[in-house]
């Protein structure tokens, strides 16, 4: 396992068991958690006001946005935000077939594979790397 | 305006209001298909086999998880042991079967739908056929003309002067008869009047043929036989079909068509039907689908989460309170998927708020629909959601303006306009999950155009029952 992550990081997950287990999970392994929120709104007003580092975002968030449209408008709000998309769906496609791209750099990661939260850091990790520059 | 413009003219109104009367047809059709017994009980039997699906699904998996529960006392061979489990295999195989569901029933590609739709035209084109020559039938100098229209030509080439002299008025005597008898066939009260009708239009088309061979006959040229192919197929066959589409164009068909006196045919009922099941059955199984993966395969992939790190923490008491929630959603697995019905007022906010941040969107409700609450509220919602993701997915769209007024006393107008600057996949004729849901929540009373600074959306659908 390389270096530890020092980046902030903001969580969006609709389902709350769900955050909460990933949260506590990567708050165990030393990661700051600045902010969770299962709210797209609430998700855009605090990377307005905080720019996080590092996105985790669920890509289905039930009614409205998903977590692509959310990764493409945080990227517009602070380009050089890491981004990583967590998603039950093998095919992005399943949940909507209008799926937009993804922001360049981000990382696309299917949740049953996250049974070690290894897995997940090191996703953010790529992610922090890959992300633009600021 | 020129005379020579009038007849096309009329040929035009004719088209027009006999497509404004396909339009009223089909969306009265779809209504009546709504409340059908065919419906109801396809929509009930959907509902049934993806409950029970699902709830198999569930409870080999609890099955599975007891089975390998508490055999050793061992944390981390009990988490070995159930981690596979909680892949959802099953639960995955059985949300691709509900996302392919609507599209593989026929007639939902484009190609099927068009082809169906050719069908349908057809069998209502018959209707206006059968019931515009019972009330208007065409007059015997028609019947006449047509067939000699077609007959002219063939004469004019391969007969002399004088033998189309003597052949004319043979051939017009003959058509005439042949029109006496058509009309008089058709003025009988025989059930089977039409089907006669059509049988002698037929056999008339042929005359020229019989009149050739038995002229062949007293005088053998092989320069004045008409070509088989000819007077043996496509003067007959024409014959039928421009006779036909001569009664349809009657100017009383006109009248019909305005007074929407023509019925949906029953293959027309039947099929649309079949459409608004397809729809509903695309629609739903899709839902299930979305929230398969939202509320059960998230959650059997916290829970595989949770019992790794309890496991590594020697955390029994977090690892069998997961297993125990686990179990207790899966149980009863479709607990939060039918949402309470809410006001409409409720229910459009709740759809537009998650955007908020995204877009910018102004909303107008008229205040007398704020406060309805039934069923079809849900139905509301699910349109502004397709039509704001369209919007912002497709259209890269950054403003919308909103509109649910009242339109007469059950109805309501959604119009959305937007600043998109790409038109959405439905305008450009594609079909998809949303055009399904407008077509079924709507009865097909919906429409995209393309407007100076973006696009504008207007459906209209039944809000009060």
């Amino acid at each position: 396992m390389g270096s530890k992550i020092k980046q902030s990081v903001m969580m969006v997950e609709d389902d709350e068991f769900t955050r909460s287990t990933v949260k506590a999970a990567l708050e165990g392994k030393g990661l700051n958690i600045v902010h969770d929120t299962s709210s797209v709104k609430d998700a855009i007003e605090y990377a307005k006001s905080h720019r996080p580092d590092v996105a985790v975002l669920d890509y289905n968030l039930g009614k409205g946005p998903n977590g692509i449209d959310l990764a493409n408008q945080l990227r517009r709000i602070q380009p050089n935000i890491a981004i990583v998309l967590l998603t039950a769906f093998l095919d992005p496609a399943q949940l909507d077939k209008r799926v937009a791209e993804l922001p360049a750099g981000s990382r696309y990661l299917i949740k049953h594979s996250v049974t070690k939260i290894e897995v997940l850091i090191e996703e953010i990790k790529e992610a922090i790397k890959s992300a633009p520059a600021a | 305006m020129s005379q020579g413009s009038l007849p096309q003219l009329q040929l035009a109104k004719i088209f027009h209001h006999f497509k404004e009367y396909e339009k009223r047809l089909i969306i009265n059709t779809r209504a009546n298909s709504r409340k059908s017994e065919e419906f109801l009980s396809a929509q009930l039997g959907l509902q049934e086999r993806i409950h029970h699906e699902l709830s198999t699904s569930c409870n080999a998996l609890i099955d599975s998880i007891s089975k390998v529960r508490n055999t050793s006392g061992n944390l981390a061979v009990e988490n070995q042991a159930i981690q596979p489990q909680l892949l959802g295999d099953e639960l995955r195989r059985l949300t691709m079967r509900l996302e392919t569901f609507g599209s593989e029933q026929q007639g939902s590609t484009i190609l099927g739908q068009n082809i169906r739709s050719v069908n349908l035209l057809i069998k209502q084109f018959r209707i206006l056929y059968a019931t515009t020559a019972r009330s208007a039938p065409l007059s015997r100098s028609a019947y006449a003309l047509v067939l000699l229209a077609l007959i002219t030509p063939p004469i004019i080439n391969y007969s002399s002067f004088t033998e189309a002299l003597v052949a004319f008025p043979i051939m017009i005597l003959a058509i005439t008869m042949a029109a006496h008898i058509i009309s008089k066939a058709l003025a009988s009260n025989s059930p089977h009047a039409l089907r006669n009708l059509s049988i002698l239009i037929y056999l008339t088309g042929f005359l020229p043929m019989i009149s050739n061979l038995i002229g062949q006959v007293f005088n053998p040229d092989p320069n004045t036989r008409y070509p088989i192919y000819i007077t043996g197929i496509i003067v007959p066959i024409s014959y039928y079909i421009f006779i036909k589409v001569l009664q349809v164009l009657h100017p009383h068909s006109l009248e019909l068509i305005r007074n929407d006196e023509l019925k949906a045919s029953s293959a027309l009922q039947v099929a649309v039907t079949k459409v608004v099941s397809d729809e509903f059955s695309h629609a739903l199984s899709h839902r299930w689908a979305i929230f398969i993966h939202g509320k059960i395969l998230t959650r059997l992939a916290a829970t595989a989460l949770k019992l790794e790190t309890a496991s590594q923490a020697g955390d029994t008491q977090t690892f069998n309170a997961a297993i125990d929630s686990l179990i207790s959603l899966l149980k009863n697995p479709d607990a939060k998927f039918d949402q309470e019905v809410t006001d409409l007022e409720t229910e459009v906010n709740s759809r537009l708020d998650p955007w908020l941040g995204l877009l910018e969107i102004e909303l107008h409700i008229d205040q007398e629909l704020m406060s309805v609450r039934n069923e079809r509220v849900r139905e509301v919602g699910e349109v502004i959601e397709e039509l704001i993701s369209n919007s912002m997915r497709h259209g890269k769209a950054q403003k919308v303006n909103l509109r649910v007024i009242e339109s007469g006393d059950k109805d309501i107008q959604i119009i959305a306009t937007d600043d998109a600057a790409i038109a959405p996949p439905e305008y450009q004729g594609r079909f998809g999950l949303g055009t399904r849901i407008f077509n079924l929540v709507s009865d097909g009373r919906w429409s995209i155009t393309r407007v100076e600074s973006g696009t504008e959306f207007k459906l209209t659908m039944v809000i009060r029952l």
